[in-house]
């Protein structure tokens, strides 16, 4: 297990090298951060953009920065913002539980509505409950996760005005952003656990289940779900990138302080430190996530703990 | 499931009941709350050209000059001046028993510090350094005099006194916090005054009861980082905003059909057009130009497509602008004449015109529709192409690689004509691809220098006439300023470049 | 015929059940009853109902979707007698697992593979009897030793996946035995076992019934298991009962021409003592239109021992790394196959017969290159693999055609399966006319027993014999020289498999082809084949013709494995002493390689290991 796992973390390190180093030379393509720093300016000249660069350390070779990047992530040093030269660091340490706490609570939403949906759909298959079920994710699936959100909020926010329609603030500006998405994460995750479902409940074992006299409860929610449980971890885990990549939108759509915001707010600056920083600690938390998972999966199935 | 709605329904009580706190508590004691774009990172006024800046700075600093909302310039932390030596120094006497957040009085000594600070070490590392670059330096006559050298004369200085780089700044603050704290805990002698910053959340500020001005008449001012305008809206309507700057068109409706909200808007220094390319193609012929510009029917759009929120222009330049001639009237919309021109010109109908513009601005891409659609009815056949935007303002426009027309915005903060005409005119300039035009040339230098505002002012005028003949551009619409405003604000002055001034907005109870 | 209704003493008795799920019945007007200490043998093929009948005393039958258009279960509780099929799910969970317990075919997917076998015991004690987990395991570990599980306090706390076939079924054992239930069902118990093991099984279920004093209801399609267990017998055919007799009876004097026919497929092991060659047999047929015989009986002298061997396999190894430290070298292997040799000559059936993880399937995978090697030649038509190119080794693939155990899975079901017999035709270029192509396939559908419309069906329309035919049709389609086939009658009831048989016979008299045949099942290998090869854990115990490993079996896992299968004859029952020990494993820690066996020449080509 040990070997598995400093294998699996050399292979994110190398991964996310590459993921910031493909960013990072990305983000350099799409324009000046000189030049978006004086867009408001009056008149510039190629000298004033040439002194603003220097300040900004961008007038060097691409490598020599990403290395520096390099350097800075080893010491924990991500630079500063270009954008009022903030520590980076800090703006991440400020971002990064909002985005994780709201994940987390997406997350649940998502396996508090779609477990018990999932196995009510494979229970009653074919039936009308199942269909309504399914129409129901597949209405879910073809949402825009941002008009899912701004349908929530007008509902919520303007016409009742029970919700703050944005904001990190007291626990009640949780509740959208988290079922928004827990929502768009729930389309897929009910059609999930239904196939696993159905697949888990032909198993011979769940007849024998029934044979001892379980009552249908233990019988789906203990030896059914466990089951089900090993396939349905590595489907949350792949999703978990996916998952930040939806929370990037909303963060946006609700202002949410978190990380999404910081990178949609640094790709508008050009705030190269800013960016690369977030993507690597995305990518890195992505990397993280998925071994965890497959740790957590030893832990659910006896086959691989035993090994 | 039966279970799951109880619960759904103790977590609507719930929040009903926490929410009717929550909103009584935020609407108390005067707090102003305003949305802004995006966090500058940094409160320091040399840091960044940032609107959203503007918008806080101004309410925390002040400059040696003030500009009012009609683009006026008044005495801010100078009560007066005078230009001397040909215009090479200004002389200026400066407001007494002004203090700074922190106590620090303000003085001459201040002035000095804050120059030399953007003129130095510090300032090079910023952008807003660029704008001043005419001041040579700063010399202590007295507690309260100062002169400004420069190493030429700088006819828009006096306006660039009031733009965020010139704000004041208290030296002992600085030197004892050092920079860094300065940056997120900003001092200044402006109507608020620093409370607390978090990152990319929010800034809160308070009344400062010493203002040297208006003291406000709101004792809490909250900006909150909203980067999404129409989560912006939502705040606004939910009660929990009063402000919000830069109201997209496309939300006029929703705003404007709130009972409780206001749709504010004064002219404001933005202005839209299509340029053309006045070297290859059928638009190096004038008389195609003129005739493509009378094509458009630009009071139209203005009144269908942005709501009436724009005014129409005769040259590149707001209303508010040093060299704005309100006798200089636009091109008149008349398709039959440009018809004729352009058989006269020989352009075949049917002939292809290309528009290149910025993607991702849904409003001027509608106009831009509009104006393909125009052309279509005197025989041109307008192909649209939007490019993203860095590479349009780097490959694009600089390259001279545009098509028969593209986009040209100009946001000239400093709103003086100069600022635009000359970067968009002058030969060999970024924004100037195609034109060489000696005479243009010579009338943008010769305005410069000139310390005779009012000669200057004819001059420009003379130059944006030129123009027009010339019929270089299409000049469009000047967008206006707009603003979502809560109700009950009382006193709320729109301002056309954000940098709204909150200390005269009281709250009705 | 015995009027069951009538017996007083009775543990349960079923009266004129009838289920069905949809419109179709299922199970129509059935009766018959249990005693305690009784078993009743539930015989039948598919589709006759019996596990379905099973399903319905237990009442889960309904949570598959089945209805119940008449009848009674009366069971004889703890509460009285009460009717099975008018109590609620509710009431049923009070009787399932501890007044009534089932065992199911399958035992490596019939327990949970997420709990502890101790957990899943002490589940059912839990429940029913109200003991605290620590009490409930502790029954547990009594119940484990009770179905002779040594080790039984280190197996409570195992994992389904460390235990093997036959454990798990003992385990199954204990759990339905936990709560001592009045009635056990067991639904083919055995079936997937090996006959070792299987014989195992049985005598436990024996001596338990005996000391537990209750009634067994065994349904089961293996007339041999039948005459082991059973005391009385129904059989059934299509929902029906066709027939009830004791155990005796029904094997002596059979009444139903369905019982007949049944009885007539069931290969017996020593039925061909005597012989030198094959043979095939005619084969009774029982359908709507009642009983007959189809074809002839025919000696199978076909194959070529004057000619070089077809294939010829030398000193073959094949081993699988299964467990690796973390530096990624292997620290396990399974030793599939260890140094065999073997020839087959044309026209020639050789069979390996073997239980599980003899390696018997490995050698054949090798051969039709499924499989790497690790050392070894093996030779096609005097031409070595290693020497082969890669066209060779492509054309190699139509000479040598495999059919699997399980005809469903190797068909594409959005195929027809006229697309799927033509594609190995396509592949190999053998036909590019379409119309010859389709020719081709109407020829070998005919040629295999169906009908050239049966080409434009697909997979799921056809019955498993059907199927199997299907596979046949393919695998001739690449006109081959080898088929090898792999458990290809385990899934098939006895009269299909019989007809599957002769099929094969045939076409090998027609078309001289080789078979290698592998297969647990001794009496249908000593029909079909020429030669057989017993293998134990990737070696050759025992390698002759069909007459001397059968007639004179003379290495002593080959007369165990002849000695545990059941013979259809009730007064034939093992009386062998049970071995107790589970079948060795082929998995092996790297550097503990298994011995060679070396062989002696007891006879003409007939070699055995020596012990």
């Amino acid at each position: 297990m040990a070997g598995f796992i400093v294998k699996r973390m050399l292979q994110a390190i190398f991964a996310t090298l590459i993921v910031t180093l493909l960013v990072s030379y990305a983000i350099r393509l799409t324009g000046d951060p000189a030049l978006m720093l004086t867009q408001g300016a009056g008149s510039i000249t190629e000298a004033d953009l040439a002194r603003i660069r220097e300040a900004l350390g961008v007038n060097r070779p691409f490598l020599v920065q990403y290395f520096e990047f390099l350097r800075g992530m080893v010491t924990f040093d991500f630079g500063k913002s270009f954008l009022g030269g903030t520590s980076v660091g800090l703006l991440i340490k400020g971002a990064l539980p909002s985005t994780l706490v709201l994940a987390f609570w997406s997350m649940l939403v998502s396996i508090m509505i779609s477990i018990p949906l999932g196995i009510t759909a494979a229970v009653h298959r074919n039936k009308m409950v199942d269909q309504v079920i399914r129409v129901f994710s597949l209405v879910g699936l073809s949402f825009p996760n941002f008009w899912l959100a701004i349908m929530l909020v007008l509902v919520f926010s303007i016409t009742w005005n029970l919700l703050p329609p944005s904001g990190m603030v007291g626990s009640l500006s949780y509740i959208m952003p988290s079922v928004t998405m827990g929502i768009i994460l729930t389309a897929t995750n009910v059609r999930l656990v239904r196939t696993t479902m159905l697949e888990t409940l032909n198993a011979q074992y769940i007849m024998v289940a029934r044979a001892k006299g379980l009552s249908e409860r233990k019988v789906l929610y203990k030896h059914a779900l466990r089951n089900c449980a090993i396939p349905l971890i590595t489907y949350l885990g792949l999703q978990f990138g996916g998952l930040l990549g939806g929370i990037v939108v909303i963060e946006r759509v609700f202002n949410w302080p978190g990380m999404g915001t910081l990178a949609f707010d640094a790709v508008g600056a050009r705030d190269y430190p800013v960016l690369q920083a977030t993507i690597m600690v995305l990518s890195l938390m992505i990397i993280l996530v998925n071994l965890a998972v497959d740790i957590i999966y030893g832990l659910v199935d006896p086959r691989i703990r035993t090994e | 499931m039966n279970k799951f709605l109880k619960t759904t329904a103790a977590v609507a009580v719930m929040a009903i009941a926490s929410m009717g706190m929550a909103t009584s508590q935020s609407m108390a004691e005067g707090k102003l709350s305003v949305s802004v774009a995006l966090d500058p990172g940094s409160w320091d006024p040399i840091d960044t050209f940032l609107v959203a800046w503007g918008a806080v700075g101004s309410n925390i600093f002040d400059g040696l000059t003030e500009r009012d909302t009609n683009a006026k310039l008044h005495p801010g932390l100078a009560t007066s001046w005078e230009v001397l030596d040909e215009g090479v120094r200004i002389r200026f006497k400066l407001r007494e028993g002004v203090k700074f957040h922190n106590g620090e009085p303000f003085n001459a000594e201040a002035v000095k510090f804050t120059f030399d600070r953007l003129l130095g070490e510090i300032g090079a590392k910023g952008p807003q350094r660029a704008n001043y670059t005419s001041v040579e330096s700063v010399e202590i006559i007295d507690d309260y005099t100062v002169d400004f050298h420069l190493t030429q004369p700088d006819p828009v200085l006096l306006t660039k006194l009031a733009g965020y780089g010139a704000m004041i700044v208290p030296p002992k603050y600085i030197t004892e916090k050092g920079e860094d704290y300065f940056n997120t805990h900003p001092v200044g002698t402006g109507p608020f005054s620093f409370v607390s910053y978090e990152p990319k959340v929010d800034l809160e500020l308070k009344a400062n009861p010493d203002y040297w001005g208006d003291v406000a008449k709101v004792s809490e001012l909250e900006y909150r980082f909203i980067s999404e305008l129409t989560t912006a809206v939502a705040e606004l309507q939910a009660g929990r905003l009063d402000i919000v700057e830069d109201l997209p068109i496309s939300m006029l409706s929703v705003v404007k059909d709130d009972a409780k909200l206001d749709v504010v808007s004064t002219a404001g220094p933005t202005v839209y057009g299509l340029r053309f390319n006045t070297r290859d193609g059928i638009t190096a012929n004038k008389d195609v130009r003129k005739a493509i510009v009378m094509a458009v029917d630009r009071s139209t759009i203005i009144k269908s497509l942005l709501a009436g929120e724009a005014e129409e222009i005769a040259s590149f330049q707001s209303s508010l602008s040093f060299g704005y001639d309100p006798e200089l009237k636009p091109l008149p919309y008349n398709p039959e004449e440009a018809k004729k021109l352009l058989k006269a010109a020989g352009v075949a109908p049917g002939t292809e015109i290309q528009i290149d513009i910025r993607a991702g601005k849904p409003t001027f891409n509608e106009v831009v529709q509009a104006v393909g659609a125009y052309l279509q009815t005197v025989g041109l056949k307008a192909v649209i192409k939007p490019y993203e935007n860095s590479v349009f303002l780097n490959d694009i426009v600089p390259q001279g690689k545009t098509g028969a027309l593209f986009q040209q915005s100009w946001g000239g903060w400093t709103l003086d004509y100069d600022n635009t005409a000359y970067l968009l005119y002058h030969t060999g300039q970024k924004w100037n691809p195609y034109g060489t035009d000696a005479k243009l040339d010579a009338m943008l230098e010769e305005q410069r220098p000139m310390t005779d505002v009012a000669k200057r002012e004819e001059l420009l005028k003379n130059i944006a006439a030129y123009v027009a003949d010339e019929a270089l551009e299409m000049p469009l619409y000047g967008l206006k300023a707009i603003y979502g405003v809560n109700k009950r604000l009382e006193g709320f002055v729109p301002a056309p470049d954000n940098r709204v001034k909150l200390n005269t907005v009281s709250i009705k109870q | 015929m015995k009027e069951s209704s009538s017996d007083a003493s009775s543990l349960i008795r079923v009266e004129n059940l009838t289920v069905a799920f949809g419109a179709e019945k299922v199970v129509e007007d059935l009766s018959f009853s249990v005693r305690s200490g009784q078993t009743l043998a539930i015989v039948g093929e598919s589709g006759s109902g019996k596990s379905v009948t099973s399903l319905s005393i237990l009442r889960l039958a309904d949570i598959s979707g089945a209805h119940y258009l008449g009848g009674r279960i009366l069971f004889e509780s703890t509460k009285g007698e009460q009717d099975l099929l008018a109590l609620s799910q509710q009431e049923m969970r009070a009787i399932r697992g501890k007044e009534i317990a089932m065992i199911f075919q399958e035992p490596m997917t019939s327990l949970n593979p997420v709990f502890t076998i101790g957990d899943q015991i002490a589940e059912v004690l839990q429940l029913h009897e109200g003991m605290a987990r620590k009490e409930a395991l502790a029954e547990g570990v009594k119940l484990l030793k009770m179905v002779r599980l040594a080790d039984a306090e280190s197996i409570i706390g195992r994992y389904p996946h460390q235990l093997s076939g036959g454990m798990r079924q003992r385990v199954m054992i204990a759990m339905a035995l936990a709560c001592r239930p009045k009635l056990l069902i067991a639904d083919e118990p055995t079936t997937a076992l090996d006959v070792t093991i299987q014989a195992q099984i049985l005598a436990i279920l024996r001596d338990l019934k005996d000391s537990l004093d209750m009634g067994i209801i065994f349904i089961t399609h293996d007339m041999g298991v039948v005459a082991e267990m059973a005391d009385d017998v129904v059989v059934m055919r299509k929902g029906h009962k066709v027939e009830e007799q004791p155990v005796e009876a029904i094997f002596t004097n059979p009444q139903h021409l369905y019982t007949q026919t049944l009885l007539s497929a069931v290969p017996k092991l020593g039925a061909m003592n005597g012989e030198d060659f094959p043979k095939r047999l005619p084969v009774s047929v029982y359908d709507e239109a009642g009983a007959h015989t189809e074809g002839e009986l025919r000696v199978q002298n076909t194959a070529n021992y004057e000619a070089a061997p077809l294939v010829r396999v030398e000193d073959l190894v094949v081993r699988f790394n299964v467990k690796k430290n973390f530096l990624g070298r292997p620290t396990h292997r399974v030793h599939a196959v260890e140094e065999i040799s073997l020839d087959i000559y044309p026209g020639e059936t050789l069979a390996l017969v073997g239980e599980s993880g003899s390696g018997k399937s490995t050698i054949g995978r090798t051969i039709q290159q499924l499989q790497e090697s690790q050392a070894g030649n093996i030779t096609f038509n005097g031409k070595r693999f290693a020497d082969m190119g890669r066209g060779e080794k492509r054309a190699l693939r139509q000479k040598i055609q495999y059919i699997f155990q399980d005809p469903y899975a190797s068909l594409d079901p959005r195929k027809t399966v006229g697309f799927s017999i033509a594609e190995p035709i396509r592949t190999h270029g053998i036909l590019h006319d379409q119309e010859l192509i389709e020719k081709r396939v109407s020829e070998l559908l005919d040629r295999v027993g169906l009908s050239a419309s049966h080409g434009r069906r697909y997979p799921h329309e056809f019955s498993g014999g059907q199927r199997q035919r299907i596979c046949i049709a393919r695998a001739l389609a690449s006109d081959p020289e080898l088929i090898i086939a792999d458990e290809a009658l385990s899934a098939l009831d006895v009269s299909v498999q019989a007809q599957i048989i002769n099929l094969f016979m045939d076409l090998q008299e027609e078309r001289g082809l080789s078979y290698l045949f592998i297969s647990h099942d001794m009496a249908v290998v000593e029909q079909i084949s020429h030669r057989v090869a017993v293998l134990y854990l990737g070696q050759i115990v025992e390698f002759g013709s069909r007459r001397q490993v059968f007639e004179n079996p003379t290495h002593s896992y080959t007369q165990n494995l002849l000695a545990a299968v059941p013979i259809a004859d009730p007064h034939q029952r093992i009386m062998m002493a049970i071995n107790e020990a589970d079948i060795p494993s082929p998995i092996r820690a790297v550097g503990n390689e298994p011995a060679r066996l070396s062989h002696r020449e007891v006879a003409p080509g007939h070699l055995v290991a020596n012990q």
